[in-house]
Formats: C-alpha cells, sequence, structure tokens
C-alpha cells in the first residue's frame, strides 16, 4: 500500500526524495520504494524520518 | 598422467596471486576510511542478502549439471576452467539480482570509478583474448583451456557494466517522473 502521508509529509517540508534520503542516511530508491509502499522499513528508519519530517511515528506510519 | 609446469609458471602465478591479494588488501585499507560516504543502508543490505542466496543456489545448479555432464563422460573444458565458470555465473546472478534491487553499489559510491574500472578490465581482457584466440590456446582438443578465463572475466564485467547502464537510465526516467 502506498504510504501517501509520507509523500504529503515530504512535500510539506519541501523536500525532495534525495533530500530526505540524504538526511536519513539511505539512497533515493529506498525512500521511493517506501512511498509506493514496496519497502517496509525497520523502526529505527522510521523514527528517524519521523525526526526529519517533525512527525509521529502514528502520523507517518499508523493505517487506519 | 599428472600434468607438472615449469619453475618459471609456478612463480609467474604465485605472484599473479600475491599481487591480487595487496590488491585486494589496499583497496580494503582505501574503503575502511571512506566507510562512512559509502555504505549500504537496510533494504540494499537486505536485497543483496537474498541476491548472494540466488546468487548462490545458481552456483550449486550449475555444479550439479557440470558433474553429471562430467560422469557422461563429456569433457568440454579443462577442469579448472569449469569450476571458474560456476563461479563466474554465481557472481553474475548476485551482481544482476543486486543492480536490478539497486543493491550493487553503495550509496555515494561513484559509478564512474567503477565504470572506468570495467572498462579497463574489459580492454585488456579482450586483448588478451585475441591474442590467445590468435595463437590458438584457448581451445585445446576440442577442449576450452585455462586461457579461455580471461574472456569469461571480460564477459562478466561487460555484462555487469551494460546492467549498470540500463539500470541508471531507468533510475533517470524515475526520477524525472517522480519530479513532475
Amino acid at each position: 500500500m502506498k504510504n501517501l502521508k509520507l509523500k504529503s509529509a515530504r512535500a510539506a517540508k519541501d523536500m525532495s526524495q534525495q533530500a530526505l534520503a540524504d538526511a536519513v542516511g539511505v539512497s533515493r530508491q529506498t525512500v521511493n520504494a517506501i512511498e509506493k509502499g514496496d519497502y517496509n522499513p525497520t523502526i529505527n528508519l522510521c523514527v528517524a524520518i519521523c525526526r526529519v519530517l517533525d512527525k509521529t511515528l502514528d502520523e507517518l506510519f499508523w493505517e487506519e | 598422467m599428472i600434468e607438472t609446469h615449469s619453475t618459471e609458471y609456478v612463480i609467474g602465478m604465485l605472484c599473479g596471486f600475491i599481487f591480487v591479494i595487496l590488491l585486494v588488501i589496499i583497496i580494503a585499507i582505501l574503503r575502511k576510511g571512506n566507510k562512512e560516504k559509502c555504505h549500504f543502508d537496510e533494504r540494499q543490505q537486505s536485497a543483496r542478502g537474498r541476491a548472494y542466496q540466488i546468487g548462490f543456489f545458481t552456483m550449486m545448479i550449475y555444479f550439479g549439471i557440470y558433474g553429471l555432464v562430467d560422469m557422461l563422460g563429456v569433457v568440454w573444458c579443462e577442469t579448472s576452467i569449469g569450476l571458474f565458470i560456476g563461479i563466474l555465473i554465481g557472481v553474475a546472478v548476485f551482481a544482476l539480482t543486486a543492480i536490478r534491487n539497486d543493491a550493487y553499489l553503495a550509496i555515494n559510491e561513484n559509478i564512474k570509478t567503477f565504470s572506468a574500472l570495467g572498462i579497463i578490465v574489459v580492454v585488456v581482457e579482450t586483448v588478451v583474448t585475441v591474442l590467445d584466440f590468435l595463437d590458438g590456446s584457448i581451445i585445446d582438443n576440442g577442449k576450452l583451456t585455462t586461457n579461455s578465463i580471461g574472456m569469461f572475466v571480460g564477459l562478466l564485467w561487460l555484462v555487469i557494466l551494460a546492467a549498470l547502464s540500463v539500470h541508471n537510465y531507468r533510475i533517470k526516467l524515475t526520477e524525472t517522473a517522480d519530479k513532475e
């Protein structure tokens, strides 16, 4: 399932996939795979992404 | 009958092995200092693990078939080259699987440096293979000889470079699509 919440949070911060990838220390393709729902990140990576985007885990990764 | 080699041949082979080992150690030391810059992220590590697995099982299947063909009395190459081809097939499958999942090169690894190295290897191996073909030392009595190793190494690098080029082209296309 696509992670549209992550994509919109990134866009709200005016960050490209590459900028987010550099900030959390992964490749751009990894960020792309997470947004597309092709890859489930570890909790460590989820936390790192949340810190960069100033969001909580629930806000970005909890599915209703 | 045991095949014997001249002293010069044995010394040459030993020097070759020592050179390769030293080269690997030097590259490992140089890469250690660059560890923070070049690393594989968690998705890449996972994809590489899967690629190693597929490469290993492909190699096992090849050796099974190679052994079976050998048992049936069909000898198409020297034993050493038969084994070496198996290793190269395993490496090729690993590389292609890893490239497909964007996990072959580390983050921030310079693809141009890697490609330059690959092109040098391909050119050198092509020259060596052509020279070996001209003096007829690649095939002896209908069997591939150890002199054909260079040809297969060159072929492996060529496949890796081609796969990397195609993959990079696809990445650029998706980058453009993501920006739009």
